[in-house]
Formats: structure tokens, C-alpha cells, sequence
């Protein structure tokens, strides 16, 4: 029997996100910043994804990504590197161009959702009892992001409203980067027989 | 003896043939405008720091005015703590400071809010002003009040209330008003000629309780409107960020239940094959 691969990706975001929560010139260097943004710094609309402000906030994120990052990468699949990179990219930007109010932002929920969503979207292909677990997930984190975008907040407790305000809209983000990428993979898998 | 007792049962039943209204209100334009001789304030362009620093308050009833049944000190307290409660997780609000009403003067106009900026430190304030109006009527089944006993059993009182909750939301320096947002309720009840006065009182403190729903319900709209405003009208709107307002993604409690529900079955999946 094959030994599961070695969750490399997964560990490495998570390490990368505890290093810079234990080191706050990183912090400063890596966070999502208009200003800085808007003054080149560009590689910020990624990296503000591995700062986290808090203890609580930290934890419950690298813990998220650990479980999923663990279940995409044991089960083979190889675009979870991409999925990551993209999804992180693309918040950033979205952020960028839609909330113009958003001086700073940090977090890696956007990329957790985006691998959530992945994982689900390719376990709809399993068998029966997963594929309806799947679909639940899929369909609970759809109305949850839905609510909280509509809202402009999420109702659910979770986020230090203290420290900061929570963005619900790069949850949304990182759900449209799996859905694209789950959708060029179908694409490519059908042109590709092999 | 028996001429006196034939009188006062008359006038007791009369007096319950009677239709009472009560009305109660505040209102924002007493508050803020209270000398119509002034010039009329024209409003400056509100500079927004983000996150904002609010705070909420009830207009005081001018002096000697009649107060709503349900709206006592605690009451008031009660619906500004569950409005604050509900805009703290906003990405725009820093604070919201519940202010009690004794900090307000009736008629107290903009000066008292500037007293309340400096007090608090507040840059916004929401101001909750109210309006209740009780109609009582008579059905056919008071009829039965000439028996005595029916006053006790018979629900022949028909009551309406009309409660309207209403926030403005104020920039105070520029002295702009934002967006409002009102709620409204409107509850029949009937009860006996003995119940009355309690059964008002209930239908009262209901209406308040439907009235600050539906407020909150419009204020979450009237929010995200003003929002797409301030977007669409940087001249009229200032936005200044300042350095606390940051925003972070975040998994939550449902989001590890759903992950964890997911980790379980991928498990029990893969075993399986």
C-alpha cells in the first residue's frame, strides 16, 4: 500500500503563518496595507493573508487550513499550491478595488475557504454517503458567506470585534477561486482523456 | 342612599363607555431645533473616521409631557444595549456608548450633543425618538358591563396601538444627518373594563419590543445604503481611515464544525476503500 504523500504545501503556509505571527517586524513587513499597497509594495495583497492579529485568531485559522490542507493534499490532488496562491492573490486585489475603506486586513480564512470549497466541490465526484456530506458543507458555507456579504458582518460569534472587523467578502473571494479552479480542471480533464 | 349607588354605577359605566386615546411621543426636531426664532444650522460635509465612535440615546421628553407606559428608564436602556449589540460587529463602528437619557436635556439642540462628543468622545450619534398612540374602543360585548360581573369576565375593550421607533443618525461636528431608520408596530388587543389599564400596558411594552425589531431590520438596510452613498458621493461624504480600522478573515465556530464534520466523513470514506 502507497504511503499518503506528505502535506508539504499545508505545512508550509502554516509554519509561514506562525513565524510571522511570532515576529512583528514580519508583521509589519507582510500585512495587507492600502497605503503601502498603493506605494508599490505590492507581494502585501498575498502575504497579508499569513499575519493574524490575535491568539484566538491565529489558532482557530492555521487549525482550519491544517484539516483541510491535510484531507486535499493526502487525497492527491495537485493544484492545492495554485489554489492557495491564487485565492490569496485574488482576495488581496478584490479588497483592494472593493473596499477602499479597508486601510489594513490579515487572515487566512479567505484561503481557508477557497480550499474548503475545493475539497467539497471534488468530493461530490466520491461515493454516496461523502458526496451528501460534501454537498451539506458546501451548501451551509454558501448561505453563511451569503448572509454575512449581505450584511456587511458576520452575525455568528467568532471574530475579536475588539481588534478587528471581520471581512466577509474574502471569504466570498476564496470561494469564486475553487469554483474556477475545480471548473479548468473539469475543462482541461475533459479536452485530456489521460 | 339607593339615589347615590344608582348615580355612581352611571357614571362608572359611562365613564367606561368612553373612547380614550393616549398618545406619547418625543421627537428630534423639539430636541435639535428647539427655538424656532434661530437661523436653520446648515449642515458642513462630515468627515467619517473610520471606525466610527457612536453613540446612541433616546430624545428627551420635554418637560411635563406625558411618557409611554413601556419606555421607562430600564426599558429605554434595553432596546439602546440590544441596537448597540447588534451594530458592534460592524466593520465601521470602533464603539458604540450607550448614553442615558439624563445626560439630555429636553429641547438641549446641538449644544448638548457637542457636551456629549466631548463627554464620550463620540463623533456620530443615533438618536431614538418614539411615537405610541393607544385607541381604546367599545365592542357589543360591553354591553355585558351592566351586569357588574361582566366588567370582570367580559373582554369588551377593543384596544389598537401604533408604536413608530425612529433612529436618526447624526454626524455632530458637521451637524449632516446621515440616515434614519424607522419601526413600526402595530398590535389590537381587546380585555375586560378591569383588565384595561394593564392590558395597555402589555400591548405597550410589545409594541416597543416589534417597533425595535423592525428598527433594526431598516437600519441594517438604511446602513447599507448609506454606504453605497458615501461611495457614489465623495463630495458630500468625507472618508478618513484611521489606524485602527482593520479588518481580518477569520474561521468561526460554525466554519470549524463544518470542517471538522468534513475531516470526520473524508476519514470514514477512506477507510472505507
Amino acid at each position: 500500500m502507497k504511503a499518503p504523500p506528505i502535506p508539504v504545501w499545508t505545512l508550509a503556509i502554516c509554519a509561514a503563518a506562525a513565524v510571522v505571527f511570532g515576529a512583528p517586524q514580519l508583521q509589519a513587513a507582510f500585512v495587507y496595507n492600502r497605503e503601502s499597497i498603493a506605494a508599490g509594495e505590492i507581494w502585501r495583497l498575498v502575504s497579508g493573508n499569513l499575519v493574524h492579529f490575535s491568539g484566538p485568531h491565529f489558532i482557530k485559522d492555521v487549525v482550519a487550513l491544517l484539516a483541510i490542507g491535510l484531507l486535499i493534499e493526502t487525497g492527491r490532488r495537485s493544484h492545492f499550491a495554485l489554489l492557495c496562491l491564487v485565492s490569496g492573490s485574488l482576495i488581496g486585489s478584490v479588497l483592494y478595488v472593493a473596499e477602499p475603506e479597508l486601510l489594513v486586513y490579515g487572515g487566512l480564512s479567505g484561503i481557508v475557504t477557497a480550499a474548503a470549497t475545493y475539497l467539497c466541490l471534488h468530493g461530490i465526484k466520491e461515493d454516496r454517503a461523502y458526496r451528501w456530506l460534501c454537498l451539506g458543507v458546501l451548501l451551509c458555507l454558501a448561505v453563511k458567506t451569503g448572509c454575512e456579504v449581505a450584511l456587511g458582518f458576520s452575525p455568528l460569534p467568532g471574530a475579536d470585534a475588539e481588534l478587528f472587523a471581520l471581512v466577509p467578502q474574502s471569504h466570498a473571494v476564496g470561494a469564486a477561486a475553487a469554483i474556477a479552479l475545480f471548473a479548468l480542471e473539469n475543462r482541461r480533464a475533459a479536452y485530456d482523456p489521460k | 342612599m339607593r339615589k347615590i349607588v344608582s348615580i355612581a354605577f352611571l357614571c362608572f359605566v359611562l365613564g367606561g363607555c368612553a373612547t380614550p386615546t393616549k398618545h406619547t411621543s418625543t421627537s428630534v426636531v423639539d430636541f435639535l431645533y428647539p427655538d424656532v426664532r434661530d437661523p436653520v444650522v446648515s449642515p458642513g460635509t462630515p468627515v467619517l473616521a473610520l471606525p466610527l465612535r457612536v453613540g446612541i440615546a433616546f430624545v428627551p421628553a420635554q418637560r411635563g409631557a406625558a411618557t409611554s407606559f413601556a419606555l421607562t428608564e430600564k426599558r429605554q436602556s434595553d432596546v439602546l444595549n440590544e441596537v448597540a449589540n447588534h451594530f458592534k460587529k460592524s466593520p465601521f463602528v470602533r464603539t458604540i456608548e450607550v448614553i442615558p437619557s439624563a445626560y439630555l436635556r429636553p429641547r438641549g439642540g446641538f449644544a448638548n450633543l457637542d457636551q456629549i462628543r466631548t463627554m464620550y468622545g463620540v463623533d456620530v450619534i443615533a438618536l431614538v425618538s418614539y411615537d405610541q398612540t393607544q385607541f381604546t374602543d367599545q365592542g357589543l360585548l360591553s354591553i355585558a358591563y351592566w351586569t357588574i360581573v361582566g366588567a370582570y369576565i367580559v373582554r369588551g375593550q377593543k384596544n389598537d396601538t401604533h408604536t413608530m421607533l425612529d433612529t436618526v443618525v447624526y454626524d455632530i461636528p458637521s451637524r449632516k444627518m446621515l440616515f434614519r431608520a424607522p419601526g413600526l408596530s402595530e398590535i389590537k388587543g381587546s380585555a375586560t373594563l378591569v383588565n384595561q389599564s394593564e392590558r395597555l400596558r402589555t400591548d405597550s411594552e410589545a409594541g416597543v419590543s416589534q417597533a425595535t425589531a423592525d428598527m433594526i431590520k431598516n437600519l441594517d438596510a438604511q446602513l447599507l445604503a448609506f454606504r453605497e452613498k458615501v461611495k457614489e458621493r465623495p463630495e458630500e461624504y468625507r472618508v478618513v481611515r484611521t489606524e485602527g480600522y482593520r479588518g481580518g478573515g477569520m474561521v468561526d465556530g460554525l466554519m470549524l464544525a463544518l470542517f471538522s464534520a468534513l475531516l470526520g466523513g473524508a476519514c470514514w470514506a477512506r477507510r472505507r476503500k
